[in-house]
């Protein structure tokens, strides 16, 4: 083909980087052929990982991720509301996945991602209904209080895989989530018992101390793309831009393994924050 | 879009859900976007890139008092991490007057008991205000004083802002 040509001719007579933006798709290939990505990495390898927990000070539970570059910061702020009655025994989870401007270059306050809504919604499938969270533990008094809590996921750095990172933040922020104190006042209203006052208590709390959530089966993913026939995971930004990109379940043996690293990393971030 | 042949600033500050104790309460943040603007307008020099726009975003992941000063000087440092030409750096700082106390740099319970606030938003080096905020009630000696105190807050920020960034221009140049 004539464009393949030219860029072959080409490449032996122009800069790495010009030659990077012009035939990007060739430039990936010349690296695959290799077997190597173009930051260096085997194909099935993923990014440099890391966790910190307790990121925002002043709401319940809070993480940030970072996948690479992709950082993704999620906080929950709990509140309390009159359960349905339908399941008076249950509370209740809200997930708000954002893609601010700060993000991407792509994304300006007029005209939001393509892949927030998109991620949002699986976000909400995907945490809901794995059942990692038994919502009867959010319940305080059965039929007339129960948590409602707000999970918001703010994307600070958009460059791939951002499913990945989001589940990470909010599993983190799900397991470094405290439920605070709460009593019931005189109208028979539960209030949020704060630090402060925590020793003079009228009446007595409804729950004694600050407790965390039991998480049950905690979900992981990975993001891999497919592109002729080489499978590459935990792709960036820009592989996910010229490259088709599928969610494949495929590659468990590539998910097996990075679950492990996981979960490594999850219980790291835990106990440094216990030892404090 | 019109040609335009200096360049032009946009700017935009917006709150996370979880940034204020209550969830949501975005506060202000209308009015932030134009003052930011307003006090970084005067510092960059946007006769350098005709035709282009610069767009700051700034994202509060956590309000905990005197945020537009932060913003602002945060706003400032980016722009010289991006490399647009600007006078000077840009240090920003507030002040709360409580009663007969001037309070520098309030936290939000301080605000939130204020009689009037000042807020100055200076190119240290060059020793020009670009932007002053007033509100409340002062009397003329308490806002000289006021204003003394941010200014000399201020230089010690500009130090500290360009400290910061020869720190990271030489630790990439390594």
């Amino acid at each position: 083909m004539g464009s393949t040509n030219t860029s072959g001719d080409l490449s032996s007579e122009m800069e790495v980087d010009a030659f990077r933006r012009l035939f990007p798709l060739h430039f990936h290939e010349r690296h695959l052929l290799e077997s190597i990505r173009t930051d260096a990495r085997p194909l099935g390898k993923a990014r440099d990982t890391s966790l910190a927990l307790g990121a925002v000070a002043s709401a319940n539970g809070s993480a940030l991720a970072k996948i690479g570059c992709t950082t993704m910061l999620a906080a929950i702020k709990m509140e309390v509301m009159t359960p349905t009655t339908e399941s008076p025994d249950e509370g209740c989870i809200v997930i708000d996945f954002h893609m601010p401007p700060i993000c991407s270059p792509i994304v300006r306050p007029g005209r939001p991602a393509e892949a927030a809504p998109v991620v949002s919604k699986q976000l909400s499938d995907t945490i809901l209904s794995s059942g990692m969270i038994d919502l009867k533990e959010l319940s305080l008094v059965s039929g007339k209080a129960a948590w409602m809590a707000y999970l918001d996921i703010y994307c600070l750095d958009a460059d791939g895989a951002l499913f990945d990172a989001a589940l990470l933040s909010a599993v983190a922020a799900f397991s470094h989530l405290e439920i605070p104190v709460v009593s019931l006042n005189d109208d028979g209203r539960v209030v949020v018992v704060s630090d402060e006052d925590g020793g003079k208590l009228d009446k007595e709390a409804v729950n004694k101390e600050k407790r965390k959530l039991k998480l049950s089966s905690v979900s992981f993913s990975l993001t891999c793309i497919l592109h002729k026939n080489y499978i590459l995971a935990d792709p960036t930004a820009e592989e996910e831009s010229i490259m088709e990109t599928l969610m494949t379940v495929d590659c468990v043996a590539l998910t097996r393994q990075r679950v492990k690293e996981l979960q490594k990393i999850l219980n790291e971030a835990i106990s440094d924050m216990e030892v404090d | 879009m019109m040609y335009s042949d200096v360049g032009r600033l946009n700017c935009n500050v917006s709150y996370t859900n979880f940034a204020t104790p209550v969830r949501g309460q975005g506060s202000d943040n209308k009015e932030f976007s134009s003052i930011l603007h307003k006090a970084l307008e005067g510092a960059i020099i946007l006769d350098s890139f005709p035709k282009t726009t610069v767009d700051v975003f700034a994202l509060v992941l956590e309000s905990g008092g005197s945020d537009l000063p932060v913003v602002i000087s945060c706003a400032s440092l980016a722009l010289a991490d991006a490399g647009i030409m600007m006078y000077d750096l840009v240090a920003s700082v507030s002040v709360s007057c409580l009663g007969k106390n001037l309070v520098i740099d309030p936290i939000s319970e301080e605000e939130s008991y204020q009689d009037g606030s000042l807020m100055i938003t200076c190119m240290p080096s060059r020793n020009e205000i670009t932007q002053l905020t007033i509100t409340g009630e002062w009397s003329t000696p308490k806002i000289h004083e006021a204003m003394e105190l941010c200014l000399d807050a201020c230089s010690k920020l500009g130090k500290i802002m360009r400290s910061c960034l020869k720190e990271t221009a030489s630790a990439s140049q390594e």
